[in-house]
């Protein structure tokens, strides 16, 4: 009863992070270094969910996605399965809600990146693809750590985006904040107080991980 | 050995560059001198490929590096320019071992490193981090890396700005040294005066994005021509010429006399601030009185107003009398030390003959 939702919600967030690093890093590199006129409204777009209400959020998903939806259509015409009430469904809409937990953090690690050892590993000679891993990675490692556990940990306790999009299917959508609400309907308290200090406890491990590792790394700057 | 060949445009909303000029031999240091904001570094940037000029060419031997209506524009990877950034850039991530051998291939990453190292008297500091380094060694450690390319240019940016000023006597002779032993041409950048003179084989003098004048240090540090080039070597005093004939010059002050050859268009006679004496001599003398005196260590500078709209500067040792603040004065410039100063960018015949060797004779814009 317990381990179904924690490894599906530990998959789930595992899964956001994986694709959000993959869309966030590009993103983040462009908007802090953009000088186009409509920063601010590309900006504003990615930071939406963090003041969007969940349910707000997760009803404009579940119309994109749901099989009258372009998205949802489009994946039923390829796949022959729906994306709303699925895993892949859950994923995407997990990208969004998380999406400016992963990408402010890294937009901020590249605003304040010393560009001229970029300048100095060109003239180098490195090309652009090593100079980013043995310069600029390095460089950016905090917000990349800050970036990566805000992104999971986000992903580990979202709710509302969750029973919009993905409904309450074990094994396929029912994450552990789902598992809760629902043991707490059905008076199971047990299974409630394990699930929820599970969630305390981890949360309280993630954010002192985050501090412990930022204090160490500004100190040795 | 290469040879460069540089002539280039550069244009941004506020600022304009247009240069040309060639580089001589090997260990040869050509210094870049202007203050700032005259475009200085962004020459090094668009030698270096790291940005882009919007006309003109730039050549290393048979090799384009830049060219506009060929369309060509080597990357910074094709062009490998050794250059030592203004605070050095260092990799912070990395040792000095690290550092020095990011652009050396993995066979001969060892050796080369290695000789820096020994070269650099940084054999203690291989396995440190940029952030325990000093300027100093932070320096050598940039200068270390930028040689290890095997570069076919060096480009160092105001090299010594970030040192001690104590240290930075001793380095400038380290880094001359150094920089002579090289095989290829070198251009360093400053704003700083007396650095420009102590290492310069050859001065390109930089205002408001064009040079004002080129040419052997000497030539250019005593006949700076033109006023630009006057203004940034320190020539501070410059009175207008109302006629002039034969070595002899009439200006609202008075008459003075002058040793210098006349060059075309002279519109004012300049003479440097501790080329001025106080003196009782008449001839090529000025009335003036005092405005303010100034303690600046080995030397005083006093301000002396000699008309209603004209004031002097005066450098003299400290250990000569001052006058005081108020005082009447005579101002004795010595024929010797003035020269004629006009607006021109374009060298006069008799100085690219006589004062420039042929075999380095600047182009000029």
């Amino acid at each position: 009863m317990i381990l179904g939702p924690v490894v599906l919600t530990l998959k789930l967030a595992l899964v956001t992070v994986l694709i959000l690093l993959v869309i966030g890093l590009p993103l983040a590199w462009w908007l802090a270094e953009t000088r186009s006129r409509f920063k601010p409204l590309w900006e504003s777009l990615t930071a939406l969910p963090l003041v969007l209400p969940p349910t707000v959020l997760g009803f404009y998903l579940l119309i994109l996605l749901g099989q009258n939806g372009a998205l949802g259509q489009f994946w039923y015409d390829i796949t022959g399965s729906p994306l709303a009430f699925s895993f892949t469904g859950l994923v995407i809409a997990s990208c969004f809600y998380s999406l400016p937990f992963v990408v402010q953090p890294l937009q901020t690690a590249f605003e304040k990146l010393d560009k001229q050892s970029i300048e100095a590993a060109y003239t180098l000679g490195a090309s652009r693809v090593r100079t980013f891993t043995l310069v600029v990675l390095p460089m950016i490692r905090r917000g990349l750590i800050t970036a990566v556990v805000l992104g999971f940990a986000h992903t580990v306790g979202e709710f509302g985006v969750v029973l919009m999009v993905g409904g309450n299917i074990p094994g396929e959508t029912q994450v552990i904040s789902i598992a809760i609400y629902e043991a707490v309907e059905t008076m199971d308290y047990t299974t409630a107080h394990w699930m929820s200090a599970g969630l305390l406890f981890f949360s309280i491990v993630v954010l002192f991980a985050v501090y412990s590792l930022n204090k160490k790394w500004s100190l040795n700057a | 050995m290469p040879e460069f060949k540089v002539d280039i445009q550069f244009e941004r909303k506020d600022f304009n560059l247009k240069t040309k000029f060639e580089l001589g031999s090997s260990g040869q240091i050509t210094v870049v001198l202007g203050s700032s904001g005259c475009g200085k570094s962004t020459l090094l940037r668009l030698l270096a490929g790291l940005d882009t000029p919007n006309d003109g060419k730039i050549k290393c031997d048979d090799e384009s590096w830049f060219n506009k209506f060929r369309k060509i524009n080597h990357t910074p990877q094709q062009r490998s320019t050794g250059f030592v950034f203004q605070d050095y850039a260092l990799f912070e991530n990395m040792t000095v071992f690290e550092n020095i051998g990011f652009g050396v291939s993995k066979q001969e990453r060892v050796n080369t490193v290695n000789a820096l190292l020994k070269k650099l008297d940084l054999q203690d500091f291989r396995d440190k981090y940029p952030q325990s380094l000093s300027g100093g060694q932070k320096q050598r450690t940039a200068l270390g890396r930028a040689l290890a390319i095997k570069p076919k240019l060096l480009l160092l940016d105001e090299p010594l700005s970030a040192i001690d000023f104590r240290l930075r006597k001793q380095l400038q002779k380290e880094l001359k040294d150094f920089i002579k032993a090289q095989e290829c041409p070198v251009i360093l950048v400053t704003h700083d005066l007396q650095e420009a003179r102590f290492l310069a084989d050859k001065i390109i003098v930089m205002a408001n994005g064009k040079i004002s004048r080129q040419g052997d240090t000497s030539s250019v540090f005593d006949h700076p021509i033109n006023k630009d080039t006057a203004n940034t070597l320190g020539w501070q005093n410059f009175l207008p010429i109302e006629s002039m004939a034969e070595g002899r010059v009439k200006t609202f002050l008075g008459n003075f006399i002058l040793e210098s050859k006349i060059i075309p268009n002279a519109e004012w006679i300049a003479i440097k601030p501790e080329n001025i004496h106080f003196s009782k001599i008449k001839q090529n003398s000025l009335k003036a009185s005092v405005l303010e005196v100034f303690d600046m260590g080995a030397y005083k500078e006093f301000h002396c107003k000699v008309a209603e709209e004209l004031t002097l500067v005066v450098q003299r040792p400290i250990a000569e009398p001052a006058p005081p603040v108020g005082s009447d004065v005579n101002l004795h410039l010595s024929s010797k030390y003035l020269r004629y100063i006009n607006n021109s960018y374009k060298l006069p015949s008799c100085f690219e003959t006589s004062l420039i060797q042929s075999d380095e004779k600047s182009i000029l814009m």
